[in-house]
């Protein structure tokens, strides 16, 4: 089985460490692909970065979409779409997490609870990730920056999301979202924390290997064959 | 658009119990402190897992500072976690009190009509 963590920042963005240091870092921890995502300000940014391939390890070359507008978000995603092999959404304000559910190009909308009281989802928002393929995220680095009574209303939120999630066959992947190298675990580490919020221990094993990598194949396939074909086609 | 999720429909929401409690102390406790000490209970006690599970929510306008009595809402499953936390406030401030559960029920209304003496219900604030 192959193990996936598809949201990892490098120093090229927010994170602390180099893309060299975090491949180290996941082949420590028997992690198969590794999804690194970064904020860009412009797409000749993103086609500037430097490609590195190991024959050791997968790495997937995504972005991260932090758009303060819904125009924004919808201009954003079209530039890259057919560039990167995987596009996050930084979700947590309701009208983004709204509009990301609804956009098929989306592979993750991530942290859709992020500095919420509330869970950000609703039975619509849930509707249509179910619909257009648009994974729910488990952010570990919400967890694990967070404690006490903040910890409690953050597993709350996520545990929500994954009941509902579950309701309308969304697809959830688990992922780190690390800013360093010890931001990272070991992906079956992670797969514990969605059994423990809500998920089977089958289910939770799919958060981080079988769901991402269908994720990637079938970007991938889409890229190469550079058909404008939706992302929530079936395969 | 708004900026809030929709209400869920009701087969979607979480099913929910309303706890009443009384404060016994020696001098009447403020709500900040009394919510502090009752989520240190819970978080010592249950830890940050169970805590996340109970689905908790300490109503501030139906604590009565007269009559020191509250409202909890939590988890339609999880009444007797909560219970054996409260029972586990010592404290509040630096005042000694003990928490008694005086009931649960189902809704806001049937706690106000049963517990809390309201006798005109048309005010459902």
């Amino acid at each position: 089985m192959k193990y996936y963590d598809l949201h990892v920042h490098t120093n090229v963005s927010v994170g602390e460490n180099s893309l060299e240091e975090i491949v180290e870092q996941a082949k420590r921890l028997n992690i198969d692909g590794l999804g690194i995502t970064d904020y860009f300000s412009t797409v000749d940014e993103f086609m500037r970065r430097k490609k590195v391939k190991r024959p050791d390890i997968d790495i997937v070359f995504g972005v991260i979409i932090r758009a303060e507008t819904e125009s924004q978000l919808k201009k954003t995603v079209n530039a890259v779409r057919n560039k990167a092999e995987l596009i996050l959404v930084h979700g947590g304000n309701y009208e983004i997490n709204r509009l990301a559910s609804e956009m098929p190009e989306v592979d993750i909308l991530a942290h859709p609870e992020l500095e919420r009281r509330d869970s950000g989802i609703d039975h619509i928002v849930a509707r249509n990730m179910g619909e257009n393929n648009v994974a729910l995220e488990i952010n570990f680095r919400e967890i694990l920056e967070s404690f006490k009574k903040h910890r409690a209303y953050v597993l709350s939120n996520m545990r929500r999301n994954i009941y509902l999630a579950k309701k309308y066959n969304v697809p959830i992947v688990t992922t780190s979202s690390a800013y360093s190298i010890w931001g990272m675990r070991a992906c079956r580490d992670l797969a514990s924390f969605a059994n423990l919020l809500g998920l089977d221990l089958p289910e939770a094993i799919a958060t981080v290997s079988s769901t991402p990598e269908q994720i990637i194949t079938s970007n991938r396939r889409k890229l190469a064959n550079r058909v404008d074909t939706r992302i929530g086609d079936e395969l | 658009m708004k900026s809030q999720p929709k209400i869920l429909p009701p087969s979607l929401r979480q099913k929910k119990r309303y706890i009443i409690f009384k404060v016994l102390s020696e001098k009447p406790v403020e709500y900040m402190e009394l919510v502090q000490s009752i989520w240190r209970s819970l978080l010592n006690f249950l830890g940050e897992l169970k805590t996340s599970e109970l689905n908790i929510w300490i109503i501030k306008n139906l604590f009565d500072q007269k009559t020191q009595r509250g409202l909890i809402r939590c988890s339609h499953k999880e009444v007797e976690y909560i219970r054996s936390a409260l029972a586990l406030v010592e404290e509040v401030g630096e005042v000694r009190v003990l928490i008694k559960v005086e009931g649960v029920t189902g809704t806001i209304k049937s706690a106000k009509k049963k517990y809390l003496g309201y006798k005109d219900l048309t005010d459902f604030k």
